[in-house]
């Protein structure tokens, strides 16, 4: 009997009543992750049982995207540059998951160094969605592999890092919870930076129940992160509440309509009926339509300039993949060159012309500027609406080949809006709520900062109401 | 928003110390004819001006002056063992002055 198709909640009442033993879990995990290899979401596949038998999560196998520091494990950050590196520490959240009990399986597959959102650019290869057997489909990223390993039910939760949409777009395309905390809620000490003021640590989950339960084990102050939070945790499963009386939801009107695709459109109906049932006020609600198109730049705006400066350690002298060259400047160019993939060349190459001594003032200080608008313009609707609600993606997951017009509202806004969250450092959270033939969607919900209850109640209520509740990936019932 | 040129993206290229392909380069400059379009929609805003550049989400909450309380450390053959060359304990690059 297989225990890992169950939620985390569940796997650990089995561990609890002995139904299934931490050994056979782990080996059931890495039977499936060999498995399903041709999905390519791990870089390496550990295996590694010492865990403490009082702990929370003892026995319970996770994993872990590349970009997160661990002691003696190599740690690439689906570079080339990285892919001798061994780091020297745990970053704290591998440290409280160590304190819980969780045995770590394998480090996952991302988009190089974070940058990209579709899981092709690691340096072991692309990752594939697991719900399109043929391959052709894109997982979503940067936390690619991440997400794949939670639906393909190898693990019942993974972490990831989202710093425009990087666990929520990959949770919509693979069919699973994927939820980005308010900024600072979950230490981000070791998660390799690519833009320190919108990364975040985030994580999969196949069922909110789940996710709200490891909120309370993830989060916390960190003497070692200035940015963590120092706000008291909580214990968000205790107080989960699916009574959404009287709750008030809005939907940004101009967002919902820059996209065309019937399935969204309708799932997004649906998922309005079924608050609305239960009581709960849905509203659209207008926001100037320029304002939104400018979410998607100021985030490429910010995001590529803290990379510049994030990733100019990346030299090949004091770790890194090293090049040979006459002096050290030519080590550098060498190593990084040689090291770094082009589309990470590409962005690093944007972030230098925004903060060319021409151009900061005009581009990466008026997008600091605008940033303060979008998250002024989200705070007001958050006066009057406990939450937005907007559908994760303009469409399902891609095939590698679809090429859209970048200049279109469909993918300039309908793509990319979920980066309000991390401008602003909102919580939130995308959950299934369709398909579009065999591929899942996803609808997401954000709330005002530190109100994760919040999102979580909400988001538990439209699960409970829909069929993909700890929905998996299985080959054979496609 | 200026007509970028190869020229002009060696030379950002080069503050990086990276350095690509002539392919790559023009690649990049197709790039860039996308994104600087993109990047002008920020213009197109009003009430950006009177507006403080966001750095943050929020204030940081946890600073100020600590205890200074001795914290473990790195043992030099751990902080070693990721560099290709070394000698004396000390990481070993190419010499600057030859």
């Amino acid at each position: 009997m297989s225990y890992l198709n169950k939620s985390l909640i569940d796997i650990i009442e089995a561990l609890k009543n002995k139904q299934v033993s931490a050994k056979e879990l782990v080996e059931e995990s890495l039977l499936l992750a060999n498995k399903y290899s041709k999905y390519n979401p791990f870089v390496t596949i550990l295996g590694d049982t010492k865990v403490n038998s009082e702990a929370p999560l003892y026995g319970v196998p996770y994993a872990l995207k590349d970009n997160f520091s661990t002691k003696d494990i190599l740690t690439t950050g689906s570079s080339n540059i990285l892919k001798d590196y061994i780091p020297v520490f745990d970053a704290t959240v591998v440290e409280k998951l160590k304190e819980s009990g969780a045995t770590l399986i394998g480090k996952t597959v991302l988009d190089e160094l974070a940058m990209g959102g579709t899981g092709v650019s690691g340096h072991t290869g692309r990752v594939y969605n697991p719900y399109d057997p043929s391959l052709n489909t894109i997982s979503g990223g940067s936390s690619a592999g991440s997400a794949v390993a939670v639906a393909l039910g190898i693990v019942p939760f993974a972490i990831g890092s989202d710093t425009g949409d990087s666990v929520r777009k990959p949770a919509a395309h693979c069919g699973i919870v994927g939820i980005k905390p308010t900024y600072g809620r979950i230490s981000r000490y070791g998660l390799f930076p690519f833009a320190t003021s919108i990364d975040h640590v985030a994580y999969f989950t196949r069922t909110v129940r789940d996710s709200a339960f490891l909120l309370s084990l993830l989060e916390g102050s960190d003497n070692k992160d200035a940015t963590a939070s120092t706000r008291e945790g909580h214990n968000y499963l205790k107080d989960l509440n699916t009574d959404v009386k009287g709750k008030k939801i809005a939907v940004i009107s101009e967002i919902v309509d820059c996209i065309s695709e019937p399935s969204i459109l309708s799932s997004l109906d649906n998922a309005i009926s079924i608050y609305k049932e239960g009581g709960a006020t849905v509203e659209r609600v207008s926001v100037d339509l320029n304002l939104l198109r400018a979410i998607l730049p100021v985030y490429m705006i910010i995001s590529c300039s803290e990379a510049t400066s994030n990733n100019a350690g990346l030299d090949g002298i004091n770790f890194t993949s090293r090049e040979e060259g006459n002096d050290f400047e030519e080590v550098m160019i060498n190593s990084r060159s040689k090291g770094l993939g082009k589309s990470v060349k590409n962005r690093l190459v944007l972030g230098a012309y925004c903060l060319d001594n021409e151009n900061i003032e005009n581009v990466f200080i008026k997008a600091q500027k605008v940033r303060s608008l979008i998250t002024e313009t989200i705070n007001n609707i958050f006066k009057d609406y406990d939450a937005i609600l907007l559908p994760a993606s303009a469409d399902a997951a891609p095939t590698f080949d679809t090429l859209s017009d970048r200049m279109s509202d469909e993918c300039i806004i309908g793509e990319n809006h979920l980066a309000i969250a991390n401008l602003g450092g909102f919580p939130s959270l995308t959950l299934p709520y369709g398909f579009k033939g065999n591929l899942p969607l996803g609808v997401n919900l954000t709330c005002k900062a530190f109100d994760e209850q919040t999102l979580f109640n909400l988001s538990a209520y439209l699960e409970s109401k829909l069929p993909y509740e700890n929905m998996i990936a299985k080959e054979e019932e496609k | 928003m200026e007509k970028i040129t190869t020229k002009r993206l060696k030379e950002l290229a080069r503050s990086l110390m990276l350095d690509m392909s002539e392919s790559d380069y023009e690649d990049l400059k197709e790039e860039f004819n996308i994104v600087l379009k993109q990047f002008d929609l920020i213009n197109n805003i009003e009430g950006v001006d009177s507006k403080e550049p966001m750095t943050f989400p929020f204030e940081i909450q946890g600073v100020g002056l600590r205890e200074d309380i001795e914290g473990p450390t790195l043992e030099i053959k751990d902080v070693l063992k990721n560099s290709k060359d070394h000698q004396f304990n000390q990481i070993k690059i190419n010499r600057v002055v030859k």
